[in-house]
Order: C-alpha cells, then structure tokens, then sequence
C-alpha cells in the first residue's frame, strides 16, 4: 500500500496485536522527499511513527540494492515471532511522480 | 444463526464485531468459530481470506448491518475475486446496536444485497422469512459461487452470551482445529 493507506490501516493492527497474527506491510512512500501534493505531507511524515505506535517494527529502504535483503529480513521476523512488520519504500527510491509531461 | 449452523459440519464461521459474535456464542462455542471482539469493519474481508487460503472448506461470514455498512468497500473486492467457498451472509436489523440503537444506513436508503449484486455477486438472497432462511443455509454447502445474503432480523436485544475474548486463544485453537497450527 501507499503511506497514506497507514492512516486507514490504525484499527485493523488492532488484529495482528491482540490476535497475534504474523503482518508484513509494503509500503511505498508519499510526501516525503520532492512531493509535489501537500495532501500526502501530513501522512507520509507520520507513517512510520503511526506504525511504531501500534508496535509495528518498521524498517526503511532507501537504495534499490538494499530491498531484497531488508524485505527477506521483515518477512523472517514476521513469520518466526508471529510480529507484525512493515518495510517503507522510501520516494527517494520510488522516485518522484510525474504530474505532467 | 441456528438455523445457519444447523448441521455446520467442519464450516468455518467469522462473526462480526457485536452481535453476531453474542448470537454465535449462543448457538454454541466452536473451535472452528472466529469471533471479531473488534476491528470493525474487517469480517468479511477476513472471510475472504480464508476462503482463499483454505479452497477445500466452506467459510461463512456472519456479520451485523453496522459492521458490514463500515467494510463496504470489501464487497466489492470480494465480488472480483469470488472465491466459491465464502458465503457472506449480513443480519441487518438497521441499527448500530453496540453504540445505543442508532438508526443505520440500512434504515433510510442504503440497500445491501442492491450493492452486493452491482458489486459482481451472482447468488444473493434476501431473507425474510424462515423458508428463505433455510434455503440460504443449504446453499451455504453446496454454492458454486460467492454467496450474500441479507437476512432482515427484528432490532432486539436478548441477553448476551459471551464467547472467549483472547484473540490468540482464538487464532490458536482455529488454526489448531483446521490443522495448520503445528507448534
């Protein structure tokens, strides 16, 4: 999901928490690096911290050569600790949207 | 839910926040019931998830007007993907009964199994008496396809019967009871 799907996400870590069901979350990130839609500043900056605070381990990826490990990383302490987890695909690394061409 | 329930054999039951949890606890505890205590808003969305993991077992989805009215969007994700096995099924008796009894969507305009056939459902039922009732509870076992049904209920409060709460007691003895637990 996109950062600003965290913020629709708060309620249902209620599950992974209380029922301790494994969770990994791939979330590409918004409003964080040469963001031209204010509309994605207030959620993106506050992702991770969202995140944390529903006690989801979070781990960010900023050089493409860097995902696959740090993705394999997530999923094992996932699955080993039945722990919920999301991986933030930094905008630097997405790169910036288009608006126009 | 009796009714529902009626010879279930090895079904595999997600109730909603409220309600349908207190009416499936009243039928009878289950290992092979998933009861939501909360996460409003998520039974049929992990109804379908189930449905998806599990292809060779029957999912039913029993969840409230309210519930359901805060999860619309998962009809329609439901709807694309179809699994045969789920059958969703809303107790709709228009009202936020775990809030106070206020008035929902249902109420005034809101028409749920109008939605579920728009959103790609092909079976849909809406139950309003027993004879329709039953009818839905034998399709639940044989359906081709992704099942919905509305079944309309009077907006009553009988006392409550409280399943476990321990949402990991839960998940254990569910994934225990269909063999996927094996630690």
């Amino acid at each position: 999901m996109q950062s600003s799907g965290v913020g629709n996400c708060i309620n249902m870590l209620s599950l992974t928490k209380t029922c301790r069901f494994p969770l990994l979350m791939l979330v590409t990130m918004r409003g964080e690096w040469a963001e031209f839609n204010p509309w994605q500043v207030p959620m993106g900056s506050r992702t991770q911290a969202a995140l944390e605070l529903c006690d989801v381990l979070v781990y960010r990826v900023e050089r493409p050569e860097e995902a696959a490990e740090t993705v394999t990383a997530a999923f094992d302490i996932v699955y080993n600790g039945d722990l919920a987890a999301a991986v933030l695909l930094a905008q630097r690394l997405i790169g910036a949207k288009r608006w126009a061409k | 839910m009796r009714t529902l329930l009626e010879n279930r054999g090895d079904l595999l039951l997600v109730t909603g926040l409220g309600s349908t949890t207190w009416d499936a606890a009243a039928v009878g505890d289950n290992d092979r019931n998933f009861y939501l205590w909360g996460a409003m808003g998520a039974a049929a969305m992990i109804g379908l998830g189930l449905a998806i993991a599990q292809p060779e077992r029957r999912v039913l989805v029993v969840t409230g007007d309210g519930e359901m009215l805060m999860g619309l969007g998962s009809l329609a994700t439901i709807a694309v993907q179809r699994p045969p096995n789920l059958a969703v099924a809303v107790f709709d008796n228009g009202h936020y009964g775990e809030t106070g009894m206020q008035a929902s969507h249902t109420a005034a305009t809101v028409e749920l199994v109008a939605i579920a056939r728009a959103c790609g459902f092909k079976e849909t039922f809406d139950v309003v008496d027993e004879l329709g009732l039953r009818d839905f509870a034998d399709q639940i076992h044989h359906a081709a396809t992704t099942l919905f049904a509305r079944v309309a209920i009077r907006a009553d409060e009988p006392p409550r019967v409280l399943p476990p709460r321990d949402g990991v007691l839960l998940n254990t003895r569910f994934r225990r009871a269909i063999g996927v637990e094996h630690s």
